[in-house]
C-alpha cells in the first residue's frame, strides 16, 4: 500500500511530504471542519443577476488545463470555481459594472489553468496570461462575451500577477499592475480566501497577503464554500456540481 | 411492471430548508440517498443507470414514458453491481444511446409521510426540488391512479408545496434537454492554442 494513497493530505503536510498531484480526501475535510475559525457574523451576499449568469459559466473545460490529472486536484476546477464565485461577490460588493466583473471573473476561473502541479509550480501564472491571451477568443465566448483588448490584458496580468506577491513585484510587474490593478487585487484576493482547502493551518486566509479591507467579512464564506463543496465532491458529485451545490446552499443563486 | 404515480415541485434554498424541517418533524425519516445517474433521453421512454452513492448498490431502470409526459410511468427496473455501472453505461452508449445520454449527482433525502415517499433533492440542473411518489401495481384501475395523484396532491398542500403541472414539467425539460444539446455542441468548439 502506497503512502500517498492512504495517508491524508493533513498527515502529508505535517510532514512536509505533499505530493506532485494533491487530491482531498475524508480525512483531511474533517479537519478542515473541526478547525472552523470563531468567524463574526457573515456578510450576506446577494449576486446580482448578470453576475449570477457569469458564474453558472465559470466551470470551464478540462481540455483547458495544461495537466489534466489537476481537473480534481486542490487547484483544480472546484478552487478555480470557488475564486470565480468569490471574484463576482467581491465585484458586486464594489459596484462593479458588467465588464470589469466579467474580467474579474474570467481571469480568476482560468487563473491556474496552465499550473503542471499542486506544489510551487513557479511561472504558471505568466504560462496561464499567455494562454489567456492567444485563448481570448475561446474563453470570453465561454462565458457568452466577446473579448476587448483591454479587458484580455487587465484579465491576463490579473492571471498573470496572482502568484507574485505585492513586495516581490518586478519594475515590469509594477508597470503592468499600474494597468490592472483592480482587477489584480481582486483576484488576489478571491484566490487568498479559498485558501481554507489547504491541509495546514498557517497557508489559511491571511489579510496582510491582500489589498481588501472587507477581507475579514468575507471569510466565512469562503470557509463555508470550502467545506461545502469539498465534502460534496466527496460524497460523489463532480468538481462543477460540488460547487454549483455550495453556491446554492449558500443562498448565493 | 409496476406503476409509479409521481408528481414534482422545484423550490428556492428557504422553502427547501422549511420543507426538510417539517418532515424531519412529522415524517418518517427514510435516509440520505445520494445518487449518480447517467439518463438516456429516448424519444418516448426513459433509461436510466443509477449509482446509488449512498446505499452502495446500483440499478438500471427504463420508464414508458418521460417527464411531462403525465404522472403515471410505467417502470421496469432490475439491480445491477455497483462497481458494473460504468460497464451498463458503456453497453448502452455502444448501442447508439450515446447523444441521448447525461448524467447529474442528486443530493437525496428520502421521507415517507402518509404512505407517500418524498425525495427531497437538489441537482445542477433542477437545482432544490422533490418528488412525490406512489408505486401501485402493474394493473391499478384509473380510478386507484386519480386517487393516488390526489393523496399526493394533499401531502404536497399540508406540507405547504406547490407542484409543478404537467405543461411546467415539459417546458421545462424541454428547456433543459435544449440547453443540454447546446452545451454538447460548445464542447465541439475549437480547441485551445497551446
Amino acid at each position: 500500500m502506497s503512502t500517498t494513497r492512504t495517508d491524508s493530505l493533513v498527515e502529508l503536510a505535517a510532514r512536509k511530504q505533499l505530493p506532485y498531484h494533491q487530491f482531498t480526501d475524508v480525512a483531511t475535510v474533517e479537519w478542515i471542519k473541526a478547525n472552523r475559525p470563531d468567524f463574526p457574523p457573515a456578510w450576506p451576499p446577494p449576486l446580482r443577476p448578470t453576475t449570477k449568469a457569469l458564474v453558472e459559466r465559470a466551470a470551464i473545460p478540462t481540455r483547458w488545463l495544461a495537466e489534466p490529472k489537476l481537473a480534481d486536484s486542490i487547484h483544480g476546477h472546484r478552487h478555480g470555481l470557488r475564486t470565480a464565485v468569490l471574484a463576482a461577490l467581491l465585484a458586486d460588493w464594489r459596484g462593479w459594472d458588467e465588464r470589469m466583473t466579467a474580467t474579474a471573473v474570467i481571469a480568476a476561473a482560468v487563473h491556474d489553468c496552465q499550473r503542471h502541479h499542486d506544489r510551487d509550480d513557479q511561472g504558471h501564472g505568466a504560462r496561464a496570461a499567455v494562454w489567456l491571451a492567444a485563448n481570448a477568443e475561446l474563453v470570453w465566448s465561454h462565458f457568452g462575451l466577446s473579448p476587448h483588448t483591454r479587458r484580455v490584458v487587465q484579465a491576463a496580468t490579473a492571471v498573470r500577477l496572482h502568484e507574485v506577491p505585492y513586495d516581490a513585484f518586478s519594475a515590469v510587474d509594477q508597470v503592468d499592475y499600474a494597468r490592472a490593478s483592480r482587477v489584480c487585487d481582486l483576484v488576489k484576493v478571491a484566490d487568498a480566501l479559498d485558501r481554507y482547502r489547504l491541509p495546514k493551518l498557517s497557508w489559511w486566509p491571511d489579510g496582510q497577503f491582500v489589498r481588501e479591507p472587507a477581507f475579514e467579512q468575507l471569510k466565512p464564506l469562503a470557509y463555508d464554500l470550502v467545506v461545502t463543496s469539498e465534502a460534496a465532491f466527496l460524497a460523489g458529485a463532480s468538481s462543477a456540481e460540488a460547487v454549483a451545490f455550495a453556491v446554492a446552499e449558500k443562498g448565493l443563486v | 411492471m409496476a406503476v409509479e404515480i409521481e408528481m414534482r415541485a422545484r423550490f428556492d434554498k428557504e422553502t427547501h430548508d422549511q420543507l426538510v424541517a417539517l418532515l424531519m418533524e412529522k415524517a418518517e425519516d427514510l435516509g440520505q440517498d445520494d445518487k449518480h445517474i447517467y439518463f438516456f433521453v429516448l424519444p418516448d421512454q426513459l433509461l436510466k443507470v443509477t449509482d446509488n452513492k449512498s446505499a452502495g448498490t446500483a440499478k438500471i431502470t427504463l420508464k414508458n414514458s418521460k417527464i411531462g409526459q403525465g404522472s403515471a410511468f410505467g417502470e421496469t427496473e432490475f439491480p445491477i453491481a455497483q462497481q458494473d455501472v460504468a460497464a451498463a453505461v458503456e453497453v448502452f452508449n455502444a448501442l447508439g444511446f450515446q447523444e441521448a445520454m447525461h448524467e447529474a449527482f442528486n443530493f437525496r433525502r428520502n421521507f415517507n409521510f402518509k404512505g407517500i415517499e418524498i425525495a427531497v433533492k437538489w441537482s445542477e440542473a433542477w437545482g432544490y426540488h422533490a418528488e412525490f411518489e406512489r408505486l401501485l401495481t402493474d394493473d391499478a384501475t384509473a380510478a386507484a391512479k386519480d386517487e393516488a395523484v390526489a393523496e399526493i396532491t394533499d401531502v404536497a398542500d399540508e406540507l405547504g408545496v406547490t407542484l409543478m403541472t404537467e405543461d411546467e414539467l415539459a417546458a421545462f425539460t424541454a428547456a433543459f434537454e435544449a440547453a443540454e444539446q447546446a452545451r454538447k455542441e460548445a464542447d465541439q468548439s475549437p480547441a485551445e492554442i497551446h
